[in-house]
């Protein structure tokens, strides 16, 4: 499944990153790197955002940018 | 010898910076305050140095434009030490960027917020990560600046920075625990976000606007100072020349100028407030899906509050965006932002038209957000950009850096006065006073008149036939604060009517910026782009300006012929566009 995806209190393993490098250079400086553990605080009931915790940064994904995220639970 | 100031955004660098140099590099609490690189002397141990300070990295791929400039600023000198500034909340990720960034350097590793980080359970030894690192590391926090000048010249002993970045084991580092107040989860929800922002957006017009708020009554008592205290100084004077010149012209104008000072200074305090509270980071995230919508990004909120400040600073904020067309059009739609150097002119011309200054200056920066989202709305081609953005934590703002940053605005505010604004009326005061042979005389028969006569009828469609506001409305390319004195000097009060009040208020809030936020737009975007959006904000500044007399004075029927013209040249431009973005496409194809 991918970022957008996911509901509010999920806890999840990213396993890929699909965006071009430099958005991928920066998703994985915000803690979202491969392999990595994090958890959806928020998701508005919209769903164009994606609030997340990571094991360094509290972040907020759009949706574009969150389908680019593969993550498992 | 030049020290660079590294690290993540919001770190800490440009405090850093302020202490070791005395410095005034803009702070706050928003990742991406610092978009242009700074230098200063400092102190370094017991002699000095040159600081360097850049605006923040996430990661060596750099992506926006003010990553890309720290880092082309870094690799042109690839022998400068490094001082890396890292958050104790990001340590893990911060050292995988140290150890990309100043590999083959001489760098010191300085640790910043370590207070807050303790007081959430978390642990770090400097110690004990200077010797895991082999690199000096020190904490910034607690340190005067000859502490902080002694520990940064240890950077003189380290040795080239090696190897990659290593686990951190528990006696070194223990992260903190990580969890959101309810106060920062209820400010993640929209419905509790957005009406808390609108409530703090009706306190702060209402406290700067107000007559009955302590702006008012300040604004009031430094103009009774110019033109009661200092004016009736000026009248015992002999020469009826300097006595002109001071008690008719330049104090009256000035004293226009400067009381606005305190109610300029409370629409800076509500910026810094919001700015240092970490409110404007959460409403970037919520107005992200309605900027999309208009071409704009969620990350745009900062250049677009900035600019209710000053549109020159906000205009190189917009460095902090990652997409360069987004960026252009973040540029066209900030001068419509009134800045505070607005202020002045909507008050004073304000009284002619409205009996509440509160709400015609409400009324005016309503509209001038509206023409900002009208502009991103006309020139948006569907393109969207991807909205990743980091939330900067919610902290009570801390009243040593207000106090600072509201006294660093007035200084600023008084030396432009005290320079162009009084080089611009003493200039303008002299060529109203004298004819081309150099004899005193009347206004009417000055060397400005007869310069400035044959613009007389670029207001006339406004009511205004008059040489003095054509030159008044266009002395605002220079500094807008302009505007309202030199129609304090050459008019005293507004000669016209309410609906020629409102218009020349719509051509204000409209007109291309003052030449400062050009030269800003140039930077950014390129001279030629720049000088063409001034073109064509002031060329459509005097549509909206006659559409705006027309509307008040007959309602929309009156207004037909000019909102014809205003639609058919919006149309002929939307026309072009589709056209070019057509053959461009169809160019595309066939190189394909």
């Amino acid at each position: 499944m991918t970022l957008d995806e996911a509901e509010t209190g999920d806890v999840l393993r990213v396993v890929r990153l699909s965006a071009e490098s430099s958005l991928a250079g920066r998703l994985r400086a915000l803690g979202m790197n491969e392999g990595a553990r994090i958890t959806v605080i928020f998701v508005p009931r919209r769903r164009r955002l994606v609030y997340v915790r990571t094991a360094s940064a509290t972040a907020v994904v759009g949706r574009a940018a969150a389908r680019l995220i593969g993550v498992e639970k | 010898m030049k020290i660079f100031l590294v690290g993540n955004p919001n770190a800490g660098k440009s405090t850093l910076f302020n202490a070791l140099t005395r410095g005034h590099a803009k702070v706050g609490n928003w990742h991406g305050v610092t978009v242009g690189t700074l230098e200063r002397e400092g102190v370094f141990g017991e002699g000095k140095a040159v600081y360097c300070d850049l605006p923040g990295i996430y990661a060596a791929d750099a992506r926006s434009m003010e990553e890309k400039a720290a880092k082309a600023a870094l690799d042109a000198s690839p022998a400068s030490p490094v001082l890396f500034v890292a958050e104790c909340d990001s340590l893990a990720r911060a050292l995988t960027l140290f150890f990309a960034l100043c590999r083959g350097r001489r760098a010191a590793l300085v640790l910043t917020k370590k207070r807050q980080f303790v007081r959430r359970g978390g642990f770090v030894d400097e110690g004990a990560l200077e010797r895991l690192l082999h690199v000096p590391v020190f904490c910034a926090e607690g340190k005067n600046r000859r502490a902080l000048a002694r520990e940064a010249a240890r950077l003189q002993s380290a040795p080239p920075l090696s190897g990659g970045a290593p686990a951190m084991p528990g006696s070194c580092y223990i992260p903190a625990r990580v969890t959101l107040s309810r106060t920062e989860r209820l400010l993640l929800k929209g419905y509790v976000a957005v009406p808390l922002f609108l409530a703090f957006l009706a306190a702060a017009f209402f406290l700067t606007f107000s007559p009955l708020a302590p702006g008012g009554w300040m604004k009031a008592g430094l103009e009774a100072l110019f033109s009661d205290v200092l004016g009736g100084l000026a009248r015992r004077i002999h020469s009826p020349v300097v006595r002109g010149l001071l008690a008719e012209g330049l104090l009256p104008a000035l004293g226009t100028v400067l009381g606005f000072l305190p109610q300029i200074l409370m629409l800076f305090l509500f910026l810094i407030l919001l700015e240092e509270s970490g409110l404007l980071s959460r409403l970037a995230a919520l107005t992200d899906g309605a900027f999309s919508a208009v071409g704009l990004s969620g990350r745009a909120v900062f250049s677009l509050v900035m600019g209710f400040g000053c549109t020159a600073a906000a205009i190189l904020t917009t460095r902090g965006l990652d997409d360069r067309r987004v960026q252009r059009r973040t540029v066209l739609c900030l001068p419509y932002i009134s800045c505070s150097a607005k202020l002045p002119v909507y008050l004073t011309l304000s009284a002619s038209f409205f009996p509440h200054p509160f709400l015609a200056a409400l009324l005016l920066y309503a509209l001038g957000v509206g023409a900002a989202l009208a502009a991103a709305v006309l020139t948006d081609r569907g393109e969207t950009s991807l909205f990743v953005m980091e939330l900067a934590p919610l902290q009570c703002p801390r009243l040593r850096f207000v106090v600072k940053s509201l006294l660093f605005q007035a200084k600023q505010f008084i030396i432009r006065t005290a320079t162009v604004i009084l080089a611009f009326l003493l200039a303008s005061r002299l060529l109203a006073s004298f004819d081309f042979s150099l004899r005193l005389c009347d206004v009417g028969d000055s060397m400005l008149a007869v310069l400035c006569r044959g613009l007389s009828f670029l207001f006339a469609p406004a009511g205004m036939n008059d040489w003095r506001i054509a030159y008044a409305a266009l002395s605002g390319l220079i500094a807008k604060e302009n505007v309202a004195g030199a129609i304090t000097m050459l008019c005293g009060a507004f000669p016209y009517g309410a609906a020629s009040a409102f218009a020349l208020c719509v051509f204000v809030l409209t007109c291309s910026p003052c030449v400062s936020a050009i030269a800003a737009a140039a930077r950014e975007v390129g001279a030629k782009r720049a000088l063409l959006y001034a073109a064509l904000q002031t060329g459509s500044a005097f549509l909206f300006c006659y559409l705006a007399y027309f509307l008040w004075m007959g309602g929309a029927l009156y207004a037909l012929p000019a909102l014809l013209l205003v639609c058919a040249c919006l149309l002929i431009g939307k026309r072009h566009e589709g056209i070019s973005r057509s053959r461009r496409r169809h160019a595309r194809r066939l190189h394909r």
